[in-house]
């Protein structure tokens, strides 16, 4: 053993280490902007790997014979470490456990210094030997997440700490090198003392301490899967089992291979299997953390299924986050309740308060990427459904806002034609009345002369019968307005009316049974009045019918010719698709038929009590 | 021949209760409402009413409404004249539809044409019809396709739309500027052609093309 010399013990199993002296050196990390550090990252590793490797393999082939192979599996058992961190430094940049795995796969070729044949050199592999442990035990409690759930790890991690700040202490200030044996390194030149029973000692109780604090970090691990559900125990699983499988290789190359000296493997062999345990829990954080990562993708597609129906939305969580237990809670209940044991509440928080409390598995906190997702997604999907009421309340607001307005214009449309009737076109017949009468007493008056003022009589006529024009157009523009019949009569009657001034030949079978409300019967009105005087303009029908029809709760209209049919909507005038507009008000609907082939149907349903 | 006037416009009815006074007939009641009309009516029992079918306070049909009541309560012994804005075949035909005896309805303009408006009071008041051209020429309209009005000369279809207004022989006479023998002849061949069994001299001929004419 040139490098400790008999008594002490390498931590680690680079079991040829005496015999070979490799110069190892970490393996260098760049931190690269995160646009270009994917590949960057790569090929530098994979550039300082093979550098790092050749010059390793040849100066322990050179200097202590040493078989590469060796030399090999040493890097390996410290690169995988540092490769797993690169990959999930890629993969995962938020995730700190990166710089755990590289940390504990860079400090592992510290203990590589131990052999090589320089004095402080090899000093400082000798004293930070151990120091790979602290990083491998942060990393299994911290995983997945990269931070300590608890405070009870954050001692365990401390006492870890501790223990080996001991050790390297001891190492440093108690050593003293067999006399003309050992290691290369037999001035230490920092001790101070003279023999080496405390170092004895102490190198004696570490193999001890390590091995019952690891057992510890795998207690840990085994209780927080054990309290784990679904999606965190699954990515728990193999981090469990590689930690179990790392203490208990610990405790065997520590205390009962070295310490009880019962050795059933050789040293070689296990340091074979240490190194492929290594790689294997390597490659398990790795995978661990990869199937968050998938859970996430699970949770962005989830995204895309959620909507606001809290049962879908609880079902989507459930089946994206692996947890059948989780419940969404609104955002009104006021208290959060607290948790049973095993579960969290997350509140998810909007811009205006809480949106909803989520009642989750505690082992989903382990990613807080997940829950800042699941966060979000709800965020988008509650927001999605705020905007989705607000379209349609103001959907809502623009039909009421129409119907007012329709309901409006109608009423108006009747006050107008009132007051033509009853205001302008009386106050016409009454001039022109008034002028007749002004005429006979004019008449009268000169009568008794025997002569008539001829002048006087034609222009009072003329003014009378220009009056009696003015009435006429009056009275055609009232109806044009609004016809007095529908309100008289109702729709039956005013369809009939229309008809009776309508130049087509028109059958009809009319047969409102329920009137409907005034602006529906309008409507309708109108829209017949409209089709009619298409098909006098361009239709060139010789047959027309007409035909109403009372349904529960509507009256359908159909006007059907035999003309020369396609008719498109926006040929029919404006006029009929402004009716379109008054229909859908009412509630009411029109289509139109009207196939090249000839012939038009337009069907005008109007809804009524 | 004594008359009762409604008509919600106070100068309008002033304006025809002096146009009719001027025509030799005797107004003897004003009306403003319908209401006021029954009571005029109630306390006069004239000869004919003339009532304007838009009056207070809906302005819709409450002249028909009072028209309807006023022949219930007394018949054909009150004859009525009913003059409205514009003209509805449908109010004229129910208001005909019973009996057109001592029945008019005009549309308001006629007032501008007092020898027209005088002659058809007095043909309601005696129990004759005065229907306005243009329901009558609605009712043609209705049933132009009919193989028997189609059979009609252009003369004989004037002659049947005066008839159908309610007028005499003579009036038919004196509008197409024909003699009255004429018009007899032509009104037994209208009566012919369109198979109407009634003798066509007889006060009810009237009844007939209208009932006729509404198919």
């Amino acid at each position: 053993m040139a490098a400790v010399g008999a008594g002490p013990t390498l931590d680690r199993m680079t079991a040829r280490a005496s015999e070979a002296t490799p110069r190892g050196r970490p393996v260098p990390v760049p931190r690269v902007t995160p646009s270009t550090r994917g590949y960057t990252l790569a090929a530098a590793l994979a550039c300082a790997a093979a550098v790092g490797f050749g010059l390793y393999a040849e100066e322990g082939r050179r200097a202590l014979g040493r078989s590469w192979d060796v030399a090999l599996l040493d890097l390996i058992a410290g690169l995988v470490f540092v490769g797993a961190g690169a990959a999930v430094f890629l993969w995962r940049p938020a995730n700190r456990c990166w710089w755990l795995l590289v940390a504990s796969g860079a400090t592992w070729f510290l203990g590589t210094l131990a052999g090589v044949g320089y004095d402080d050199l090899a000093m400082v592999g000798f004293v930070t030997i151990s120091w790979h442990y602290y990083f491998l035990a942060h990393l299994l409690l911290a995983f997945p997440t990269g931070r300590l759930p608890a405070r009870r790890d954050v001692v365990l991690l401390a006492a870890i700490a501790a223990v080996l700040t001991v050790k390297s202490l001891v190492r440093l200030l108690l050593y003293v090198p067999p006399d003309g044996t050992g290691c290369q390194c037999a001035q230490n030149r920092f001790t101070g003392v003279d023999d080496g029973r405390w170092y004895n000692l102490a190198e004696a109780t570490f193999p001890w301490v390590i091995s019952v604090l690891f057992a510890l970090v795998v207690a840990e691990v085994v209780v927080r899967w054990a309290h784990s559900s679904g999606a965190g125990r699954r990515m728990l699983t193999p981090v469990l089992i590689m930690s179990a499988a790392v203490a208990a290789q610990i405790a065997y190359s520590q205390v009962i291979r070295q310490e009880l000296a019962w050795a059933v493997v050789r040293s070689q062999d296990l340091f074979v299997l240490v190194v492929g345990l290594r790689a294997i829990a390597a490659y398990s954080i790795v995978v661990g953390l990869r199937r968050t990562g998938q859970a996430r993708a699970a949770m962005a597609g989830a995204v895309s299924e959620l909507d606001a129906d809290p049962a879908r939305l609880t079902a989507a969580l459930r089946s994206a986050l692996e947890d059948p237990s989780l419940e969404v809670l609104p955002a009104s209940s006021d208290a959060v309740p607290s948790p049973p044991p095993g579960r969290a509440v997350t509140v998810i928080e909007g811009d205006h308060g809480p949106l909803a409390a989520l009642i989750h598995d505690e082992a989903l906190l382990e990613d807080p990427g997940l829950i800042s997702a699941v966060t979000a997604a709800i965020r988008l999907t509650t927001d999605n459904e705020r905007l989705r009421r607000e379209l349609q309340e103001r959907l809502d607001e623009l039909a009421a806002s129409r119907v007012r307005i329709i309901t409006a214009a109608d009423a108006e449309r009747r006050r107008i034609e009132r007051d033509l009737h009853d205001g302008t076109q009386q106050r016409l017949i009454s001039i022109a009345l008034q002028l007749r009468l002004a005429l006979a007493r004019a008449e009268d008056a000169e009568d008794p002369n025997g002569r008539r003022s001829l002048g006087l009589d034609f222009a009072v006529r003329t003014a009378v019968e220009e009056l009696a024009g003015a009435v006429g157009e009056v009275r055609a523009l009232a109806r044009g307005i609004h016809p007095a019949i529908l309100t008289d009569a109702g729709l039956q009657a005013a369809l009939e009316s229309l008809v009776d001034r309508s130049t087509l030949n028109i059958r009809t079978d009319l047969d409102v049974a329920v009137e409907p409300s005034a602006g529906a019967a309008s409507a309708a009105y109108f829209c017949v009045s409209e089709a009619l005087t298409n098909i006098a303009k361009h239709a060139h029908a010789s047959d027309v019918v007409l035909q109403a029809r009372g349904r529960p709760g509507a009256v359908e209209i159909t006007i059907a010719d035999d003309g020369v049919g396609g008719a498109a909507e926006t040929e029919l005038g404006s006029g009929l698709s402004g009716m379109r507009d008054r229909l859908a008000a009412v509630g009411g609907s029109l289509t139109v038929e009207s196939p090249a082939s000839g012939g038009t149907r337009v069907r005008v349903v109007v809804p009524c009590a | 021949m004594r008359v009762v006037l409604a008509d919600d416009s106070v100068l309008l009815r002033a304006g025809i209760a002096e146009l009719l006074r001027l025509d030799g007939l005797d107004v003897v009641g004003e009306a403003g409402t319908a209401d006021e009309l029954l009571e005029q009516v109630r306390a006069t029992v004239p000869d004919v009413v003339v009532v304007d079918v838009r009056m207070p306070p809906t302005h819709t049909v409450e002249g028909l409404v009072a028209a309807r009541r006023i022949r219930q309560q007394w018949g054909s012994a009150v004859g009525i004249l009913v003059l409205s804005q514009y003209v509805e075949t449908r109010h004229a035909v129910e208001l005909l539809a019973e009996a057109p005896d001592g029945i008019g309805y005009l549309l308001k303009d006629k007032v501008l044409r007092p020898e027209d408006l005088g002659e058809a009071v007095r043909r309601v008041g005696s129990g004759g019809s005065a229907l306005d051209p243009s329901v009558v020429s609605h009712l043609l309209r209705r049933r132009r396709d009919d193989a028997g009005l189609t059979s009609l000369t252009p003369r004989e279809r004037d002659v049947l739309a005066l008839v159908a207004e309610g007028r005499s022989n003579r009036s038919v006479a004196a509008t197409l500027f024909l003699s009255e023998k004429t018009v007899e002849s032509a009104i037994t061949r209208i009566f012919d052609k369109l198979g109407l069994g009634e003798d066509p001299a007889a006060h009810r001929r009237v009844r007939a093309v209208l009932t006729w004419l509404q198919g």
